[in-house]
């Protein structure tokens, strides 16, 4: 064997993961309680993620995806069923997730510099102070902020803001990224940049993504598998393999006929299920 | 940019022209007072210029040591307690909704006595020294920052708190990098009402039981028809009034910076 090879070997074990799926939800049921009523909003809920996989979750608005998500990322008790991470149930936050929330002005502290946003994590974590701001160096130059970092938040652009927050996210290392509609509060042309910047990071990185949208073009042209989520209480309708080509490109995957096929499928299974609701 | 660059200049000499009247009003008030008393020969309104001759000699500085720096040192003692206790219960208050409501009725009730209200209960307790000015600064200051901080803690964004839990941030940064830096804006906005309090309780404390402080000297001058002193000693007033409140300013732009920054950011 070369050196090169042994590299490889060693590489090649040490990213040998357990085969079991990295997120399990078995048959997850939500009810809030309005007034004296108890409203069914997640009604039972089967998914799997596996390691390294791009899942995204489309459904209409008010379909509960956002709760769905906050579940999954312990923030939420679930009213039945169950969310395991690593075959852990999940009660809590658990600390190898990450998530980045729609409303980037809203989760960056105004009152902290980008780089002490995205060192607040770290802190909790017995990092050393230098091991600290290294990994905020690191993560704000994986996202193109390094320039950037002694600004305060609210003086960046939008897109510039959820790339701070897709930082932070970075920067604690998680084993799977949760991401509710990230790209839904800035223009068409960011928001494009946003998703490729955030395809770039997964490859680099090697992380699991589940990502909440409304917007089928973007679960489409992001995602390995898309989730379709309808009916009321929401079920998952459909899961749908993206048999796409990676590395993914605005321009050319969206020209392929096999993404037209793909989104009007989606599109119209969210289509009946609106037909379904005014019925 | 272009369009922006005249809007700047205008203001920029709106600023100046605002500058000059903040100087130029006090100045004409001066001067008129000046003039119009020169010649006066009521006993209660003396000439200015005898009232400054009182003020050198009283103030600058044979009573300065005795009797403004014990008045500022109870101020900074009563306001510092208040604001550390203020803060404290406030935090406690707001993040637990259910004591919160436990206590409101009786923090409603002490808040409605008015601090000065309770300086004979305090003469009988605590007698004339600082302990008992502080006390009285202390109660009378501490309602408007408990009340802010409490209504701060409460207002903070829940998205907020949803970071704060997704990324597992330990306890002491949530209170410290978190809960207080949102609630600060309120927080100081009850600090500077509090302050003013502050001023009103201590003078009048020392009005009432003292030997010592700028509130005994007024009323003392004023018991032995020293009119020009009794004016000399509310001049004073005014001056550490403006003088504090300027330092108050200083201190909240500090701290503040950012949110006003922000809130400069949306206006525009």
């Amino acid at each position: 064997m070369t050196k090169a090879d042994v590299l490889t070997n060693s590489l090649i074990q040490a990213k040998a993961q357990p085969s079991h799926p990295i997120l399990e939800i078995s048959d997850l049921t939500k009810s809030y309680r309005v007034g004296h009523e108890l409203r069914p909003v997640l009604g039972g809920i089967s998914l799997q993620v596996n390691r390294g996989e791009f899942v995204c979750i489309v459904g209409p608005s008010g379909a509960g995806k956002s709760t769905l998500l906050r579940c999954i990322a312990g923030l939420l008790e679930p009213s039945s069923g169950s969310v395991l991470l690593d075959r852990q149930p999940i009660h809590e936050p658990p600390p190898k997730l990450a998530v980045v929330f729609q409303d980037y002005s809203r989760s960056l502290m105004p009152w902290l510099s980008v780089a002490k946003n995205v060192i607040l994590p770290l802190r909790s974590r017995g990092y050393s102070k230098r091991e600290q701001i290294k990994r905020a160096d690191e993560s704000l130059a994986a996202v193109g902020l390094t320039e950037a970092s002694s600004q305060y938040p609210w003086q960046l652009s939008g897109g510039m803001q959820q790339r701070v927050a897709i930082a932070r996210a970075l920067a604690y290392e998680p084993e799977a990224l949760l991401m509710d509609e990230p790209f839904a509060s800035v223009d068409a042309q960011t928001r494009a940049d946003l998703e490729d910047l955030i395809l770039s990071v997964r490859a680099a990185f090697g992380m699991t993504v589940l990502l909440v949208t409304h917007d089928i073009d973007e679960s489409v042209y992001l995602a390995d598998r898309v989730v379709v989520m309808a009916g009321s209480p929401t079920g998952v309708r459909e899961e749908i393999t993206v048999d796409l080509p990676s590395p993914r490109d605005q321009v050319r995957t969206k020209l392929l006929p096999r993404f037209s096929e793909l989104r009007a499928h989606v599109l119209t299974l969210i289509r009946e299920d609106r037909v379904n609701r005014a019925m | 940019m272009a369009l922006r660059a005249p809007f700047r200049r205008r203001s920029l000499s709106h600023r100046l022209l605002m500058l000059l009247a903040e100087v130029a009003v006090p100045t004409v008030a001066i001067v008129l007072w000046w003039v119009l008393s020169a010649n006066s020969t009521s006993l209660y309104f003396p000439p200015l210029s005898t009232i400054m001759t009182s003020f050198r000699n009283i103030w600058l500085f044979s009573h300065f040591g005795s009797d403004v720096v014990p008045s500022l040192e109870n101020l900074a003692a009563g306001f510092a307690i208040a604001t550390t206790a203020g803060i404290v219960l406030g935090m406690a208050l707001g993040l637990l909704p259910s004591l919160a409501d436990a206590v409101a009725p009786t923090v409603e009730f002490m808040r409605a006595v008015p601090g000065v209200a309770l300086l004979p209960a305090a003469l009988l307790l605590l007698g004339i020294g600082p302990e008992m000015k502080i006390s009285l600064i202390a109660y009378g200051t501490v309602w408007p920052i408990l009340l802010n901080t409490i209504d701060g803690v409460r207002g903070v964004d829940p998205v907020v708190v949803d970071v704060a839990s997704s990324y597992r941030i330990r306890r002491q940064d949530r209170f410290l990098r978190i809960i207080l830096p949102a609630a600060s804006p309120q927080i100081v906005a009850g600090m500077r009402s509090a302050l003013s309090i502050g001023i009103t309780v201590i003078i009048f404390s020392e009005m009432i039981g003292s030997t010592n402080g700028i509130g005994f000297q007024i009323l003392s001058a004023q018991h032995s028809f020293a009119v020009a002193d009794m004016w000399a000693g509310i001049v004073l007033l005014g001056i550490l009034g403006y003088l504090l409140n300027l330092a108050f300013r200083g201190l909240e732009s500090y701290l503040l910076r950012w949110h006003r920054g922000m809130r400069q950011l949306t206006r525009s």
